[in-house]
């Protein structure tokens, strides 16, 4: 078995660093970005039960793969004939079957899936750097073009981008994904969820032009109130530590002040990249609000990194009642002439902790929330926008104010959806490893990874990273979530000190140090626990009380259930610090089969013949897999329609 | 209203409906409306509900399973007739003791009530009482459980109808869609429902409850029953809750071209906290210790 498969150290051979999820295009004027080539569809597919017996040669260019299986793009292997459908919760997926310890990676249980597609790269792209990206592949890849390896990437959750330039050829390009089912990401990724594999996010190749904004940094604050510019002494004593929470860990922005000329504060940098002089193009900055009125805007000569300097103006605030957009806009100009454009949604809005509550726009955070796994009972985690979006609607007319993307981050367009319609999001990263450390129910974390182990560090780090940087520009975010159900150590607290460093503007979450507490005091800005009865609620607040508190899961909506929910809605009024939760979850895991008959019926956990399992604990939605109502909504809508705010 | 002293059954004749109590299978064997015949099997108490994903990760479908035995099988122990308010013990009403009976003043009567007791095999000291009183407006139908507090908690309390066609529907003055003591935010009105659905738990289990119910009226073509109380839960499904309780998925339970009516004395609640071992909220368990009651009007 190729070496790094089983080394924590390499998670990425090649990949382009993580950058911003804008798209550029060629004028704003463009519907869609024809900058852009779609490599979706169907692709030829060698499955292979076992890694060891792997055909090894079949990235070669003479390699037939006319007489492969024919994969669906994006999608899963396994709901395409190719592989056991398994739903497991905690156990590692080869529980009984193979006896491992990290990092070794299982043999028995991992199959690969070689995938084949030829393609001409698309007129309107040619001459120019391409890129190819991955926006998700379960779990690792090597990736090759027209014989030659490119690289190869981890993380089934976010996007895995190749350099293809020098590689790739106008026509006949023959690409080779090399899928692993495992490796020793296995271990990380122990998601309560059906354990898939495959290409189950879109993939395609994109175009830079000659100069091409890589990455886009914004950061937009609303402003505390005006009325405390000229407070009393003591009470500008107070003001001022008030910012200083705000602010807290941000070197630059220590020097803060409220501003006369306005309610919110911005800033952008941009990364550039050229293929020759930078001092050949202009960048121009705009933001207009949703009327088209112009509130900033500059102008300036490119370079490979940019930073504008930081303005202040009155701003609508954005907020789950009034989710008001403004739109950048930044064009890169060659001779005044338009090389790309982009476009991105601008929210201002500013969370913080004031004496241990949670505060947005100044407002205490009540989060009616609920924890969402993608899910198509068609496709699994493979789902379409049409579903995205419906998940947005039925979220916004049951007063849901807030996600968390359990337990991984979630497909691109979800966070822009979340943009425009305001619901709050935990942006988790894409790490659990519960069956390392949960034992038959107990804490037994003998071999608990990433833990304290040196080796594991970046691996995580790499996520968190990645996590970052892709979705750093989404209002709708307002929790970084450091992963979940991986118990705690200094690696989870380097991420944790990540993603501080990088965001002062945002909180960051993370449940499993309430196994440890001894680490409170650096990971995690809120006290998170899931399933904590009310009592326990209560207790935490006489005893600790230290941070405000939230239910990143609670009332367990398995089969017919969600009784109870008013004594969790009463510590809303007994405890300010007390601030909401997320139910779990959104949507049952169960997937549409054919009986025997040829009938079509929804089957969940353990009807794959799949050993071992953990049954019907796959479905724990508000929602039945096919996206109706469970009766119990009813309950979740009369309490969330309350604490809407 | 016409008295049928029968060997096995007593019959009630009113001007709209017929009923006939049968003594061999110990309980309401048939009423009959307008032509209409509502009852399949004899009507008698229930002691289960389906269990929920929470009541089974909390142990309580194995603490209570000796319910689900008492919910398929409990033994009539005793029956009362009274006409007009004269009381007549078993003894006196069955053969031959109903010879003398067919020319009686009491072959013609304004109310007649039938008292059916049933017992459980695991208990003495627990007693359901099943109480049906005619007159010429409708059968009040009484319901008392009388405690035993060294049994464990009940999942449900009440009388199951077992009604031989699938309703057309249903309407009903309470509480909108599922509830349960434990959820029951629900905005109160009258609420019609079409034919009888079932909530897709992907796991088949206890569903379509309505508590705090004031009236049900059952509708099959042109023919009505309804049900009338103060605050009394029911649920209209096609299937029993043990039929529920067996299966492993929908299309494993059964053909069904019957309906289950309940009417519930004591609904137990869904939980919600976790499904591996968090129990209901205290109030809303059934104390299989307490004594219970219903009262309904049918007609």
């Amino acid at each position: 078995m190729d070496s790094y498969l089983s080394d924590p150290s390499v998670f990425q051979i090649n990949r382009m660093p993580a950058h911003s999820d804008h798209r550029h295009k060629r004028g704003f004027a463009e519907k869609e970005s024809s900058f852009y080539q779609d490599l979706c569809g169907v692709w030829d597919a060698l499955y292979t039960e076992d890694i060891e017996n792997r055909e090894r040669d079949f990235y070669r260019l003479d390699f037939r793969s006319d007489e492969f299986h024919k994969l669906k793009v994006p999608g899963h292997a396994e709901l395409q004939g190719l592989g056991k459908i398994q739903y497991i919760n905690t156990q590692y997926p080869w529980e009984g079957i193979e006896m491992l310890r990290p990092p070794m990676v299982p043999v028995k249980t991992n199959a690969v899936i070689s995938y084949v597609r030829y393609f001409d790269i698309d007129e309107r792209l040619r001459g120019n750097r391409l890129f190819i990206v991955f926006e998700g592949v379960e779990q690792a890849m090597n990736l090759y073009l027209n014989g030659e390896f490119i690289g190869y990437s981890e993380d089934s959750f976010t996007s895995a981008e190749f350099d293809i330039t020098n590689y790739v050829r106008d026509t006949g390009n023959r690409l080779a994904v090399e899928v692993f089912k495992r490796t020793k990401a296995a271990y990380i990724e122990d998601q309560d969820f059906f354990r898939f594999s495959g290409i189950f996010r879109p993939v395609y190749i994109y175009a830079k032009p000659e100069c091409h904004i890589d990455d886009i940094d914004i950061r937009s604050t609303l402003l505390p109130e005006k009325q405390a510019e000229e407070p009393a002494h003591e009470e500008k004593k107070g003001f001022l530590n008030k910012l200083k929470s705000m602010f807290s860990g941000h070197k630059d922005r220590k020097d803060v002040k409220v501003s006369a000329s306005g309610n919110g504060r911005f800033s952008l940098s941009l990364k550039l990249s050229a293929t020759d002089s930078f001092q050949l193009y202009e960048v121009s900055a705009s933001l207009s609000d949703a009327e088209g009125n112009v509130l900033y805007e500059k102008r300036c000569g490119a370079d490979s990194g940019i930073a504008f300097d930081e303005e202040d103006f009155d701003v609508r605030p954005y907020s789950n009642k009034d989710p008001y957009l403004y739109t950048l806009r930044l064009e890169v100009l060659r001779n005044d002439k338009t090389v790309e454009t982009v476009e991105y949604p601008v929210g201002f809005r500013r969370i913080e902790i004031i004496d241990k509550v949670i505060y947005l726009n100044g407002e205490r955070l009540i989060i009616n929330g609920v924890n969402r796994h993608e899910w198509s009972p068609y496709t699994g985690r493979a789902i379409s926008l049409r579903e995205m979006e419906e998940d947005i609607s039925i979220m916004k007319r049951n007063y849901i104010n807030s996600v968390r993307t359990c337990h991984y981050p979630d497909s691109i367009p979800f966070y822009f959806m979340c943009d425009e319609a305001g619901i709050y999001v935990m942006a988790e990263t894409n790490l659990e490893s519960h069956g390392s450390w949960q034992k038959m129910g107990a804490v037994e974390p003998s071999w608990n990874v990433p833990g304290d182990d040196p080796a594991w560090k970046d691996i995580v780090l790499d996520r968190a990273r990645s996590n970052y940087e892709t979705f750093k520009n989404h209002p709708s975010i307002i929790f970084w979530s450091l992963g979940n159900e991986s118990y705690a150590g200094e690696c989870i607290r380097e991420m944790d000190a990540f993603f501080k460093e990088r965001d002062p503007s945002r909180l960051v979450h993370y449940e499993g140090v309430f196994h440890r507490p001894e680490l409170k005091a650096s990971i995690s800005d809120v006290e998170s626990r899931m399933y904590a009865s009310p009592d326990e609620i209560r207790e935490y607040f006489h005893q600790d009380g230290s941070k405000p508190f939230l239910l990143c899961e609670y009332m367990h909506s398995m089969g017919n259930s969600l009784g109870g929910f008013e004594d969790y809605d009463a510590l809303i009024d007994e405890f300010d610090g007390y601030q909401g939760g997320w139910i779990w979850d959104f949507i049952d895991q169960a997937l549409y089969t054919k009986r025997a008959d040829g009938k079509e019926v929804l089957r969940y956990g353990g009807d794959f013949s799949e050993k071992p399992s953990d049954y019907e604990f796959s479905c724990d939605g508000i929602l039945f897999a096919d996206r109706t109502e469970k009766p119990g909504l009813e309950e979740v809508r009369y309490f969330y329609e309350r604490r809407i705010r | 209203m016409n008295v049928v002293f029968g060997d096995y059954t007593l019959g009630v004749h009113a001007k709209d409906a017929s009923y006939i109590f049968s003594y061999a299978k110990g309980g309401l064997e048939s009423l009959s409306k307008n032509g209409t015949e509502w009852i399949s099997k004899p009507v008698r108490p229930l002691f289960w509900r389906a269990t929920t994903c929470n009541d089974r990760g909390n142990g309580f479908s194995y603490k209570s399973s000796v319910w689900m035995g008492a919910d398929l099988f409990t033994e009539c122990s005793g029956i009362s007739v009274s006409v007009d308010g004269h009381g007549f013990c078993q003894d006196e009403i069955i053969a031959p003791a109903n010879n003398k009976l067919i020319d009686s003043h009491y072959r013609n009567a304004k109310s007649v009530t039938i008292i059916f007791e049933y017992r459980v095999s695991f208990s003495d000291a627990a007693r359901t009482i099943i109480s049906y009183t005619v007159t010429e407006s409708g059968m009040r139908t009484d319901y008392y459980y009388h405690g035993d507090e060294s049994l464990p908690s009940v999942p449900a309390l009440g009388i199951r109808f077992i009604i031989p066609f699938t309703l057309d529907g249903y309407e009903y003055e309470g509480l909108k869609g599922e509830t349960y003591p434990d959820r029951c935010h629900a905005a109160e009105g009258r609420y019609s429902v079409d034919g009888l659905p079932v909530p897709q738990y992907v796991v088949p289990q206890e569903c379509g409850m309505h508590i705090h119910t004031k009236d049900v009226i059952l509708r099959k073509g042109e023919s009505l029953l309804e049900i009338k109380g103060s605050d009394f839960a029911f649920s209209a499904l096609p299937y029993t809750a043990l039929e529920l309780e067996s299966a492993w998925h929908h299309d494993e339970l059964p053909y069904s071209e019957k309906s289950v009516l309940s009417l519930f004395a004591a609904v137990r609640g869904v939980g919600g906290i976790n499904s591996w071992g968090a129990d209901v909220r205290e109030d809303c368990q059934i104390d299989a210790g307490r004594n219970y009651e219903l009262s309904v009007v049918i007609s």
